[in-house]
């Protein structure tokens, strides 16, 4: 073998044994890591305030020791039907400020996690029924719960998303210059071979190899940055008053801001909040799903 | 006997490519999961290779060519953060590549008894793409990538030792 091979053998066996070790250190998350158990309970509570139904309320989790790890808020209705409500990961807190969706059905909340020494326990209030469903004014505005969900294909077109000219513009350039390079290379390889050859074969293959892949990294570059969409919330105003939302959250959280303009929400199912990427509430990752809702200030 | 890749096998390859791309939905309703999303058009050009018995060069010509195919379903339809899982994508592409070139080598070396001919040569490095996109499913992306590139460096190492 020539010194040449003899170092690009040593330079792909330094590459295997990086690779073999990230692999390697990779091997735990395919096997899957043991959680651990604490045997016990601990005692904690839940306050759930003055809710209001069809609207995103606050409550309060807490516990003498704290709480760390996984908190899950859990809604029960009065069918006996249960909704995770709120899932955040806390490192430890005294305290926690959980926002939760409030139903007429909602019948209790069950808060699910684990105290600051790791002990699981579970918290439960009871919603109080005269007052939770009514307040000044709201006999003057649409019932939401009369209004009826129109099945997905006929919702209106102005809750479909826009189709993005853009990224359909660079994947049509780049399928062109596709299928016209290996003609582009061909006649260059004509015009080669009756000009005569300069330089090493080796030099013009690596030369012709760095540019394919830097051509190929780019245009994928700019195929996943010009793809990527916002979660978004478009608006239907229906002669009824209210109006038919279409939240459309599936690839990342829906930042509850987004529905600051609406006073009262009706769901098709209960959403699940999460603390978003700012540590603010904002709704989990889910498929699309339709809202009703009613102008106006939130809490109002 | 295999083929090198012309301008109608390269129309073979993205056009198909290009129509999905027209015809699906700008944003999903419900987001599909990764492998699924980045490894569909992968999965094309590899069904594409083999079917026209293309050469190495064919096959990664063709993964080349359905990866920002690939970049943008990852983005518009898998769950955030998909960036990983496009580098996992990208490193299961070169794995085919470089083990599509280290069997032809190996052939044409006589070095691989067991090579095999034609088509047949190209089955282990749309395996190799496969392992990469299902590890990266199953364990993480980065899992994925590693041992993809575990791949490249396994490829690589016997592409040297051919010459």
């Amino acid at each position: 073998m020539s010194a040449l091979t003899h170092r690009r053998v040593l330079a792909c066996r330094v590459a295997l044994a990086v690779a073999l070790a990230v692999a390697l250190a990779a091997a735990p998350r395919i096997v899957g890591a043991q959680a651990s158990q604490v045997s016990g309970s601990a005692a904690a509570s839940i306050s759930l305030g003055s809710p209001l139904p069809y609207a995103f309320n606050e409550a309060v989790v807490s516990s003498r020791a704290g709480l760390s790890g996984r908190l899950t808020v859990y809604g029960l209705g009065s069918d006996g039907e249960r909704s995770e409500l709120y899932r955040a990961d806390l490192d430890y807190a005294g305290a926690a400020t959980v926002t939760y969706y409030a139903w007429p059905g909602l019948d209790s909340v069950v808060a699910e996690g684990r105290d600051g020494d790791g002990l699981p326990f579970e918290a439960r209030a009871r919603l109080e029924r005269p007052g939770f469903g009514s307040r000044p004014g709201a006999e003057t505005e649409p019932d939401l719960s009369t209004l009826e969900f129109p099945m997905r294909r006929r919702m209106p077109s102005a809750l479909e998303a826009d189709r993005r000219p853009w990224p359909l513009a660079l994947l049509s350039l780049w399928a062109v210059l596709f299928t016209l390079a290996p003609l582009a290379r061909a006649k260059a390889h004509g015009r080669t071979d009756s000009a005569g050859r300069t330089g090493t074969d080796s030099t013009r293959r690596r030369a012709a190899i760095a540019a394919a892949v830097a051509t190929i990294a780019v245009a994928a570059g700019l195929a996943y940055a010009l793809g990527s969409t916002r979660s978004a919330v478009r608006a239907a105003p229906d002669g009824s008053g209210a109006t038919l939302l279409g939240v459309r959250s599936p690839l990342e959280p829906l930042p509850l801001s987004s529905l600051d303009g609406y006073a009262r929400l009706r769901f098709q199912r209960p959403p699940l909040v999460v603390p978003g990427d700012d540590g603010l509430p904002a709704l989990a990752p889910a498929p699309f799903q339709a809202a009703w809702a009613l102008p106006g200030r939130p809490r109002e | 006997m295999s083929r090198r890749i012309g301008a109608a096998g390269a129309a073979v390859v993205v056009a198909p490519l290009l129509a999905a791309a027209f015809a699906l939905p700008g944003e999903a309703d419900a987001a599909v999961s990764a492998a699924l999303a980045g490894g569909l058009p992968l999965a094309w050009a590899a069904a594409a290779s083999l079917a026209a018995g293309l050469d190495a060069a064919g096959l990664s010509v063709a993964l080349a060519g359905a990866l920002p195919f690939g970049a943008w379903t990852l983005a518009a339809y898998a769950p955030r953060p998909s960036w990983p899982d496009l580098i996992a994508l990208a490193a299961a592409a070169a794995a085919g590549c470089a083990s599509a070139f280290s069997i032809e080598r190996s052939a044409a070396s006589g070095t691989a008894a067991r090579a095999g001919r034609g088509r047949a040569r190209l089955v282990p490095p749309i395996v190799a793409v496969a392992i990469g996109v299902a590890v990266a499913e199953l364990a993480g992306p980065w899992s994925g990538a590693a041992v993809s590139s575990l791949v490249v460096a396994l490829s690589s190492l016997s592409f040297a030792r051919a010459r």
